[in-house]
């Protein structure tokens, strides 16, 4: 079903995520973070909440993706092509969407496995009361949607240029952008620039009342459609952008 | 430098297929949805879709939410966002399952506009958020003939209610009656309204007037309320009955209740197996009261001479002036835990319900009847037995109680078609009138025939106790006249108005709320509570001692050596002190165990939240690569 | 082999290739010769599908650059410039990603593996992660994942670039021993080279093509056979001393 090009690529990236230390320090700092903010003193700290879910654990998830995805994103192409070696990939037979599949796909399983990391939290809660696994299982979903999003943005940026520091800076800028779309302060400014079709429109856009939305247990066909798109419309973006860059 | 502008333009057009693409997504795949969460949140109960499919004119839902204020106020209103994006999720729900009948507008009420001044004239609440926002989060009913039902305001902390309230609300809209509640007890809960005035003359001449229960004064509020005499046969022209405390009831009286029933009406019955509010019974009377062969035709059972217990709900109070206050195990203080997964609407959310030696309900299945518990004891509770002497003697049967391992029943609701518990009817003396002066009445017996068994459905609901809607446990004086003192009134509020409502409204279920507390940590902190009560106790206990001693020694004094008496007492009182030192630094230190338990707890998942995969990760990584690298050298 | 025909390719208003043209048969070693910047690369980038040109075709084995630039790719091995690698691979490791890649059958994998690894003096360093490796056994690396599919057609853009004279010199005997099966071209601005290796060679300046013909027929426009001094008048056009075009 998938072609052997994608499949040897999935396998060398992911490979690559083990054998180099990016990998480690990506997976350290993620899951350090998210059990600090997740335990963080204060308000809405986990303990202090005293309930059974995961809300104050996915609430920082967003949070924590908008830096941390752009980061492993900003070296997929742009290290290839800082190296030079697209120019050994892509003469290899092998399509540029299929390449750009492959390592879209091998990030996101790496994102994945990180979140599997996180597991010792679910057991945290089923220890402490009854969770409700539903809820639970949707909140991943939805968070592992949320990473496809932002690396789909990443792999955009990463294959616009060759300055990782560049591209890092722009997907975190646009992954920011997505985010707050539905927020209140931006929502705000807009309706006082735009008419209010607008403004809604724009609302639509927002990454984090789809992931709340999935977040507090109920899916609906819009919320995976809009991750649907944006995952397959950025990627499909990065495949048009680095043919297109074979012509120029 | 084309190439710049080239690039520019692909990111143009695919950002703005991309929002097309979404918008077209969004409009259309609203609609279906999948809901994950175990309390169904998203879904609406089936007496909710049915009332909606019963609905044959238009209603139209006008739902006022300040967005724009909330989002400039505090982080506080904002939280009211989720609130409200959940109410309108739920409504678009009632939408799509109303066969075209409902509308829903969704209104967005900005300061001195005509949407503001409508909202507050359906009458929602408005509260001012700031010097010129005000926030409005109500919804507003109108039916085709023009009747208007609201909710004011939807409180978040009724979330697990909100479907009932809105199904509620559509119901009444096309049903706006007010109800007729019929009231039948051996107490005397029900008396004539005596106007202030003749109150306050009997008051003059010495006379107690006879007052009602406050909680029928409550229900004056919201229903018609009929009494009916323990003597009726035949119960006719009301809703809903209302029967507290069915004590030596004749078999007229039974007989109506049950051909009530077997005609549809629902009841809502309070036994109890020992009401402390029964003065009557002091004079050897038993104060139980039953309606066991009724109830056995609808599937329940009072467990006869059992209570209910549960020390984890247990009160905490004073059974007699001058003792100190301890857990009472009689005393059920019912949290949300009572209701925890039962999902009822009559009683989920009421979190602060207190039962005074509640019995034991028990459901046999029955053919055609469905039963489900409404409040329960946590699932430590258990039933215990205890002897008109120990009834008196609470702490005798904490020590007595043993835990149970499921929920105890207390209260429970049951849906069916029933048989009639009298299958010959009942014969009754009729006294006939006199034909003529000269001849005197005669009486002579006749059978009144019953129904044999219901056509229709119809609700009972029992609750096993009597005393906890009582002024004494449901109400409380304050400077500022009666208050409702805890959820006790609610719970029979919910209950008349889901009885008195469709039966669709009754199958309504509640969002009940799970308990997600950290049942762990709950459990530790109930244990150390439970030490320092009893260190507490031992610390008063020593210290009544000495003053006893004391008093003794006084008393003694008056004739003997005062010098002698007073260096005793000084003895005695330095070892009162060291005693009390040392149990008071016994108390510390319990309550600083039961506390340091609960922090270690905390920083040990802190710690394997945080640092245990990462350090797997690491070690992982090293050995991986040590592995990597040897086999390649061995390659 | 290889028809190239017309090629041009414009980066903006940059004509790295202007309208070139040449075809090169299996047993031909083709020395690409100019200075930094003529279009070398540019045309060899072109060749393997990595660039696409603004103009003109290229047929490898029959199959178009536009149509088909899969079967292009699988009909060439092909050592960049500079010899970019995965560097936190190790030989074999690499070497097995590129059979991946290439779908090279499962059974002759090792067999491979095992043939480039002889044949670019390899065998001490295949488990060694290439990052650690010196630029010379990286070029050797490169050279080898070039010729694991054993293809018809080698394209090398400078291989001996910066190596010391006995690499180099291992470089030349392998693409002497390589050159009797299979078509190649090299580039390279080291005119020894060109007369050590090539059958053939084509100048290109500024994109065009300036000569195309053997490496003797070169040093011939030399009175004293001086092929830098050829070199210098073809890519120039000044008058050299000696040599006649």
């Amino acid at each position: 079903m998938m072609h052997h090009t994608t499949k040897a690529i999935i396998k060398r990236e992911l490979k690559s995520y083990f054998t180099t230390p990016l990998g480690y320090v990506f997976t350290v700092i993620f899951l350090f973070a998210i059990g600090y903010v997740t335990f963080e003193p204060g308000r809405g700290s986990f303990f202090v909440m005293r309930q059974a879910d995961l809300s104050s654990f996915f609430r920082y998830i967003p949070w924590l993706f908008i830096f941390l995805i752009p980061s492993t994103a900003m070296r997929l192409w742009a290290e290839e092509r800082k190296s030079g070696t697209i120019e050994f990939l892509l003469t290899l037979p092998v399509t540029v969407p299929q390449a750009v599949l492959g390592k879209f796909i091998a990030a996101w399983i790496f994102i994945a496995l990180a979140l599997l990391g996180t597991m010792p939290i679910v057991f945290t809660v089923a220890y402490l009361g009854k969770p409700d696994y539903g809820v639970i299982f949707l909140g991943y979903f939805a968070s592992l949607l949320l990473a496809g999003s932002f690396l789909a943005v990443g792999t955009f940026f990463s294959a616009i240029t060759k300055n990782q520091v560049v591209s890092f800076i722009l997907s975190v800028v646009f992954c920011y952008i997505f985010l707050m779309a539905g927020s209140p302060p931006i929502l705000e400014t807009l309706s006082t620039l735009f008419p209010k079709y607008m403004v809604s429109l724009f609302e639509e856009l927002s990454i984090l009342n789809h992931f709340e939305s999935m977040g507090r247990g109920v899916v609906r066909l819009s919320d995976l459609w809009f991750f649907g798109a944006m995952i397959v419309g950025w990627v499909y973006a990065s495949m048009s952008l680095l043919d297109y860059k074979k012509a120029n | 430098m084309k190439g710049k502008k080239e690039e520019l333009l692909i990111i143009v057009l695919s950002a703005l297929s991309m929002v097309f693409l979404i918008h077209i997504g969004s409009t259309i795949g609203k609609k279906f949805q999948l809901d994950f969460t175990q309390e169904n949140l998203y879904t609406l109960s089936d007496g909710s879709v049915s009332i909606l499919k019963k609905l044959n004119a238009p209603i139209k839902l006008k739902f006022f939410y300040s967005k724009t204020a909330a989002n400039k106020g505090s982080e506080g209103i904002r939280g009211f966002n989720n609130y409200a994006q959940y109410v309108e999720k739920l409504l678009k729900q009632y939408v799509a399952n109303s066969g075209g009948n409902l509308t829903l507008e969704i209104i967005d009420p900005r300061p001195d506009t005509e949407n503001e001044e409508n909202a507050v004239a359906y009458g929602l609440k408005k509260f001012y958020i700031t010097q010129t926002e005000s926030y409005i989060f109500g919804l507003v009913a109108i039916s085709e003939t023009g009747t208007e039902k609201t909710i004011e305001f939807f409180d978040p902390n009724k979330q697990e209610t909100v479907e009932y309230d809105i199904t509620k609300m559509i119901y009444t809209v096309t049903d706006p009656k007010k109800k007729t509640i019929g009231i039948l007890s051996s107490l005397p809960i029900i008396k004539e309204e005596t106007s202030p005035y003749m109150a306050q003359m009997m008051r003059m001449q010495g006379k107690k007037p006879e007052e009602s229960w406050i909680f029928i004064k409550f229900l004056r509020e919201f229903y018609n309320l009929k009494e009916i005499k323990p003597d009726t046969a035949e119960i006719k022209s009301i809703d809903t009955l209302l029967v507290v405390h069915p004590k030596n009831f004749s078999e007229k009286t039974r007989f109506a209740i049950d051909q009530f029933v077997i005609g549809g009406g629902n009841l809502l019955l309070l036994v109890d197996p020992s009401a402390t509010v029964d003065r009557i019974a002091r004079q050897g009377d038993s104060n139980s009261s039953n309606l066991k062969k009724l109830m056995s035709m609808w599937g329940l059972e009072l467990v006869e001479g059992q209570f209910a217990g549960d020390k984890y709900l247990s009160g905490i109070g004073a059974t007699r002036p001058g003792v100190p206050p301890s857990r009472l195990l009689p005393l059920v203080t019912c949290d949300q835990r009572c209701t925890d997964g039962l999902g009822d609407s009559i009683s989920s959310g009421l979190k602060q319900l207190t039962l005074i030696y509640p019995g034991v309900l028990k459901f046999i299945p029955l053919a055609g009847v469905k039963g489900s518990p409404v409040l329960t004891t946590t699932d430590k509770g258990n039933a215990y037995s205890a002897g008109p002497r120990e009834l008196m003697n609470p702490a005798g049967l904490w020590n007595k109680f043993s835990e149970g391992s499921s929920k105890v029943p207390m209260g429970y609701k049951v849906i069916g078609k029933y048989k009639t518990a009298f299958p010959g009817g009942i014969s009754v003396e009729e006294v006939v009138a006199a034909k003529s002066d000269k001849e005197k009445p005669t009486k002579h017996r006749k059978i009144l025939p019953a129904t044999a068994e219901s056509l229709v459905e119809s609700a009972v609901v029992v609750i096993a106790d009597v005393d906890f809607i009582h002024d004494q446990f449901a109400f409380k004086k304050t400077m500022f006249g009666v208050q409702i003192a805890n959820n006790n009134s609610n719970l029979v509020l919910n209950a008349l108005e889901a009885l008195s409502g469709s039966k669709d409204l009754i199958a309504v279920r509640s969002k009940g709320k799970f308990n997600r507390n950290f049942t762990v940590i709950d459990k530790i902190e109930f244990e150390s509570e439970q030490k320092t009560s009893s260190k507490t106790g031992e610390i008063n206990g020593s210290i009544r001692k000495f003053q006893n001693e004391i008093n003794q020694l006084g008393r003694m004094a008056k004739g003997g050596n005062i010098a002698l008496i007073q260096s005793e007492s000084v003895r005695k009182k330095r070892e009162l002190t060291k005693k009390v030192a040392s149990l008071k630094r016994e108390l510390r230190s319990v309550k600083r165990d039961g506390r340091e338990k609960v922090e270690n707890i905390g920083k040990r998942l802190q710690y394997i939240n945080t640092l245990l995969v990462p350090v797997m990760v690491l070690l992982f990584g090293f050995f991986y690569n040590k592995r990597r690298k040897k086999l390649t050298a061995a390659h | 082999m290889i028809e190239v025909s017309n090629l041009s390719k414009n980066f903006g208003n940059i004509k790295a290739v202007d309208d070139v043209s040449f075809n090169v048969n299996i047993g031909e070693v083709l020395g690409f010769l100019g200075p930094n910047g003529a279009g070398k690369s540019t045309t060899m980038k072109i060749i393997t599908c990595f660039l696409k040109p603004s103009d003109g075709d290229v047929k490898v084995a029959g199959h178009s650059i536009h149509e088909d630039p899969i079967s292009v790719k699988r009909k060439i091995g092909y050592m960049p410039e500079n010899a970019p690698l995965y560097e936190d691979m190790t030989v074999v490791e690499f070497l097995q990603f590129v059979c991946e890649m290439r779908n090279i059958d499962l059974e002759r994998r090792p067999s491979s593996i095992d043939g480039v690894i002889t044949k670019c003096h390899l065998e001490n360093v295949k488990n060694q992660s290439i990052e650690t490796l010196s630029k010379g056994f990286k070029r050797r690396v490169s050279m080898a994942q070039a010729l694991i599919h054993d293809p018809e057609v080698l394209i090398l853009d400078e291989p001996t670039d910066g190596l010391d004279p006995n690499q180099k010199h291992d470089v030349r005997a392998l693409i002497k021993e390589l050159s009797n099966s299979k078509c190649i071209i090299l580039s390279t601005h080291i005119l020894e080279e060109v007369e050590a290796v090539c059958t053939r060679a084509i100048i290109i300046s500024s994109g065009k093509k300036l000569f195309d013909g053997t490496p003797s027929e070169l040093s011939e426009k030399s009175a004293d056979r001086k092929v830098d001094d050829v070199f210098r008048a073809i890519t120039t056009s000044l008058d050299v001393e000696g040599v006649t075009l």
